[in-house]
């Protein structure tokens, strides 16, 4: 496997195997988080916390972990760093707590932190994997918010909780409920990949034909 | 016994009880470190849900209160008095209790506050809920609370508390969440109902 560089590891995570839209991690989170902004940001600075750190961790402990136990150290590391997250909230951001809720537990169910501890952070050298935890975390928190955008303007007609709209807007409640983020989503998965598609095919062809 | 030489000869990490060792450290660190964290956190953890409580009650009341930790404390020692069934505002008479039900997914509990001769809400708000956020959730919302304020809660059957547009409705449901709507009225009327025929039976005594 080719060295790889921490250039490569942010174009990677945001934009070249985004994991929401392109590898479609996450997605019971970014569906359920996504109808307002203050709560899909609060999520995503989470799970950025959280995947960097279990990915530093399972990196330093990758040359001494057996590799037929290696998924029930993942989820150890991973649920301790949950843990640490909800005390941190709860006695340093008391409100931000609150308005979680449950959400804050969930971040353990998330697909990215464990896809990328098993498919990264086992292979490669702590630093760079912190990276990419980081930067994979960044990539959601991104489509995140702009799936939340959408449906909290539309469905609230606010922008971080600021009215925006004006007065005559008629709320699209179906926005701010479960079906209006499967919309959303599959709005941006699709706007994204033709994006994708039109830029990247003819320079990579090969490539993509090769995996 | 060549082959126990060769066993005896196997370098740590390929000994079949090296996993188990391995996880045994491993979670002892984890369990030691995160029990630290939870109680070096546990007295700021709990002075703030004093603190929230207190919050909450001065709230119901409607007490005027500086919403810095002090400010709170001074407020409620001021303001508040605490009885056995809740807690009275010493100044204007309101009463808050405390209830708490089933919501949605979990339970909500908070505070409930009547004037003094029992005619009429006073405030309502919430301390524990895990409501969906952002739809159930929004039961915390300034706007949901306030129209509690100065219902009248005389009317009777099928209420006190109804949702518009029934008729005799005196409140607002959260659309796109009309269970935890409707479980918020589930809770609150019977012990509406019940606060009012406790109070008429007890009152009875001292005023006729």
């Amino acid at each position: 496997m080719a060295k790889i560089k921490a250039r490569d590891v942010w174009i990677m995570g945001i934009w070249k195997e985004n994991p929401v839209v392109i590898q479609v991690l996450g997605i019971c989170s970014a569906l359920a988080v996504t109808n307002r902004m203050d709560n899909a940001l609060i999520m995503g600075v989470g799970l950025i916390f959280v995947t960097a750190f279990s990915e530093l961790t399972v990196s330093l402990l990758r040359m001494y972990t057996p590799k037929h136990i290696r998924m029930m150290v993942q989820v150890l590391i991973i649920s301790a760093f949950v843990i640490i997250v909800d005390i941190y909230l709860k006695a340093y951001l008391p409100n931000a707590s609150k308005a979680l809720g449950p959400y804050v537990g969930l971040i353990i169910t998330n697909c990215i932190i464990m896809g990328r501890c098993e498919v990264f952070a086992q292979k490669n050298k702590p630093v760079i994997s912190f990276l990419d935890g980081i930067f994979n975390g960044i990539g959601y928190t991104l489509v995140l918010m702009i799936v939340a955008f959408a449906r909290e303007l539309l469905g609230f007609g606010t922008f971080f909780g600021i009215p925006v709209m004006g007065q005559g807007w008629m709320n699209w409640v179906i926005m701010i409920m479960p079906p209006g983020a499967f919309f959303m989503l599959a709005l941006v998965v699709w706007g994204v990949n033709t994006l994708r598609e039109k830029r990247e095919v003819p320079e990579s062809a090969g490539e993509v034909k090769a995996r | 016994m060549t082959e126990e030489k060769k066993a005896a000869k196997r370098p740590l990490h390929e000994t079949y009880y090296y996993p188990v060792i391995f996880m045994v450290l491993l979670t002892v660190v984890f369990i030691s470190v995160l029990a630290y964290l939870n109680d070096s956190t546990r007295e700021i953890i709990e002075t703030a849900g004093e603190i929230n409580e207190k919050e909450s009650i001065l709230y119901v009341l409607g007490i005027d209160y500086d919403s810095s930790i002090e400010g709170i404390q001074s407020a409620y020692e001021e303001g508040v008095k605490e009885e056995s069934f809740g807690f009275v505002a010493k100044e204007s008479g309101i009463e808050a209790l405390f209830f708490s039900g089933s919501g949605l997914w979990g339970d909500i509990e908070g505070f409930i506050s009547v004037s003094g001769d029992m005619k009429t809400l006073e405030g309502l708000t919430f301390t524990k809920q895990s409501e969906t956020p952002g739809l159930g959730g929004r039961i915390e919302e300034m706007w949901f609370k306030e129209q509690f304020r100065g219902v009248e809660i005389d009317s009777g059957e099928g209420g006190p508390l109804v949702y518009r547009p029934e008729p005799g409705g005196n409140v607002d449901a959260i659309s796109g969440a009309t269970s935890t709507s409707n479980a918020v009225l589930k809770i609150l009327n019977p012990f509406i109902r019940e606060m009012l025929d406790e109070s008429r039976g007890g009152g009875s005594n001292g005023q006729d």
